[in-house]
């Protein structure tokens, strides 16, 4: 009896003092509570570890917020997709590995096309990759950002515009002011 | 213990003509050029590259006086692009924190990092592959000065600036007086014009001399802030890093307009639209408002209009961040302060008595403040994801004809889906 009311009852009155929308509660183990939060139109699930190891600093318990999906607690077959919950997919974080070097472009014109990558598509580009062959860059020639394919060919680096024929090569060179500016990593294309 | 590796070691990493390099970086074409670019309206020099500055333009000078140069010299001219400033800082700044030490972030392009945890050996190869790094992700060219104090550190990044490099460190120079002697009164950290004018009046032009003036002496003639200067400069650290980002006590939205104003109508859509920027501004740091003021003042250089400027502060009842409160106490001051038949020039916002926003709630509260701030925070979002004011208040007005002047801006914005930079595929 001693132990339940110091682990539970005494964080509970903490917590009723600290909350006052508290709602329900359920004790799931005995070092642990979780606690459904009730407000005007949401409903908080949250896992409180540990309470009572120091009641007056409850604010800096470790605390677990639950994605909770609130169904009709009814006497019916529950719905198996409650335990495939998953945050929206934030594209950012997949298409975007180094966020401070990378930058998104448009694309204007139509000399890219045989590599996919066509007029007014968006392109996610890096800039602290190095090009691999054959990789579709962002370059300096002759003062003017450009869309590029990078070749390299034993020791010598071109860059076409992606046609088959190479005909169009344009060798790299610093000191005529052809560099490569960044590596396109991504192209976003629109279809609809 | 004479452990002269790990001494203080203290970096200043400073952006070179940080509005041109960001103007730069997608127009190749003005890379070698003269550039300068122009403060609000189109004002003022506020930038300028390093072909400009051989030209004679002069730092903070009127665009009308130097455009006679300008025009001669074929100079390119951007009028401030402040978004996209705003967010290369942030790549740089972000850049710089993946060096794992501690950071202070100075203004727009300077950064201060402790560096002490590397050798005295390693440390100006640190600096370069800093340098380096920053250079390849973000495009920006940068400085950096190493030294043990903050006042040094921007005595070394003086020096860096000149060199080819970029990168200068004065830790294990035992003498550093030679180079101290270089260094013009003016250009030391926290000198500025009052005390400059005072300490040549009592003979010291240069950094050497006043690091060997005596405390006492500087302490009696001025105040602490300058015998701390000088206790930097020889070399004991007094003025620590500031890591954590102090909260804003107040906020405050203020422009010249594009011409002048005359008629109360465009002034209050002026009003209000810096009153939406200050809120929106408050409420993305979560913090609330005590009180806001409201000034306007015309040009003090038309004397001939006549010369009018009032400003007046109310409280809210309840703090709050709310636009639709703002807005309105804004232009009930307003309606009080305005005179006619004056041309106005400027006015301005400040919301004051900042303080978090957590969620308080007082006697006063109703169901309606949740959902005002729901409406708010769809306001915001939408905003965010469409770009600026694509929501507003009727008040702010559509047409905006007081709008800043900017003639030449790149309306280039890399953080702004809709302005994104084009690039030719030819």
């Amino acid at each position: 009896m001693i132990f339940l009311f110091i682990f539970i009852l005494i964080p509970l009155l903490v917590i009723v003092i600290h909350n006052y929308t508290l709602y329900s509660f359920r004790c799931s183990r005995f070092d642990s509570l979780l606690i459904q939060l009730q407000t005007q139109n949401t409903t908080y699930l949250t896992l409180l570890n540990k309470c009572y190891t120091n009641k007056n600093k409850i604010r800096t318990f470790m605390k677990l917020t639950i994605p909770y999906y609130l169904h009709k607690a009814g006497a019916g077959f529950p719905s198996p997709a409650t335990d495939y919950i998953e945050e929206d997919i934030d594209l950012n974080v997949h298409l975007i590995k180094n966020v401070p070097a990378t930058f998104v472009i448009r694309v204007q014109g139509k000399s890219m096309t045989d590599v996919g990558i066509n007029d007014g598509d968006i392109l996610v580009v890096d800039k602290s990759l190095t090009p691999r062959n054959f990789s579709t860059v962002i370059a300096n020639v002759h003062d003017e950002l450009v869309v590029k394919s990078f070749v390299q060919e034993r020791d010598k680096k071109f860059l076409t515009s992606g046609s088959k024929n190479f005909k169009d090569r344009i060798l790299i060179n610093e000191e005529e002011d052809i560099f490569i500016w960044g590596v396109v990593t991504y192209v976003i294309h629109s279809v609809y | 213990m004479s452990s002269t590796q790990f001494t203080r070691k203290i970096a200043l990493v400073d952006c070179n003509s940080f509005y041109v390099s960001c103007e730069r970086l997608f127009n190749p074409k003005i890379r070698k050029k003269p550039v300068v670019v122009l403060s609000n309206n189109d004002g003022c020099i506020i930038s300028r590259s390093n072909e400009a500055k051989a030209l004679g333009i002069k730092m903070g000078e009127p665009y009308f006086k130097a455009k006679n140069i300008i025009v001669k010299n074929n100079v390119n001219v951007f009028s401030s692009n402040y978004s996209l400033y705003g967010d290369l800082s942030r790549r740089v700044m972000r850049t710089l924190k993946r060096f794992n030490s501690a950071i202070e972030v100075y203004s727009i392009d300077e950064a201060f990092m402790d560096l002490s945890n590397f050798s005295d050996q390693e440390v100006e190869e640190v600096g370069r592959e800093i340098r380096n790094t920053v250079l390849q992700w973000t495009g920006i060219p940068t400085s950096i000065g190493i030294a043990k104090t903050k006042t040094l550190s921007k005595v070394a990044n003086h020096i860096a600036k000149k060199k080819q490099s970029g990168v200068t460190s004065l830790i294990g120079i035992e003498n550093i007086d030679s180079i101290l002697e270089k260094v013009e009164i003016n250009d030391v950290w926290g000198v500025g014009r009052q005390l400059t004018k005072f300490y040549q009046k009592n003979g010291i032009y240069n950094a050497k001399q006043l690091k060997n003036k005596s405390n006492t002496w500087i302490k009696k003639c001025s105040n602490v802030l300058s015998s701390r200067t000088a206790m930097e400069l020889r070399g004991i650290p007094c003025i620590n890093l500031e890591t954590t980002a102090t909260k804003r006590k107040s906020c405050v939205v203020s422009r010249s307009f594009g011409k002048r104003v005359e008629n109360f109508q465009e002034l209050r859509e002026a009003v209000a639209n810096y009153c939406l920027n200050a809120s929106e501004k408050i409420r993305s740091e979560s913090l609330v408002a005590k009180s806001i003021t409201v000034f306007v003042r015309t040009s003090p250089f038309q004397r001939n209009f006549g010369y009018y400027s009032n400003s007046k502060t109310i409280d809210f009842p309840i703090a709050t961040n709310n636009s639709i409160e703002t807005v309105k106490a804004a232009v009930s001051i307003l309606e009080d302060i305005f005179r006619n038949g004056y041309r106005y020039q400027k006015a301005g916002v400040m919301l004051t008595g900042l303080s978090n926003s957590d969620g308080k709630k007082n006697l006063f509260s109703s169901e309606k403040d949740l959902k005002i701030n729901s409406l708010m925070k769809s306001i915001d979002n939408t905003n965010y994801r469409y770009g600026r004011s694509t929501l507003s208040l009727a008040s702010a007005g559509v047409h905006k004809k007081w709008n800043m002047r900017r003639e030449h801006s790149s309306k280039i914005d890399t953080a702004d889906f809709y302005c994104l930079p084009k690039i030719r595929a030819i």
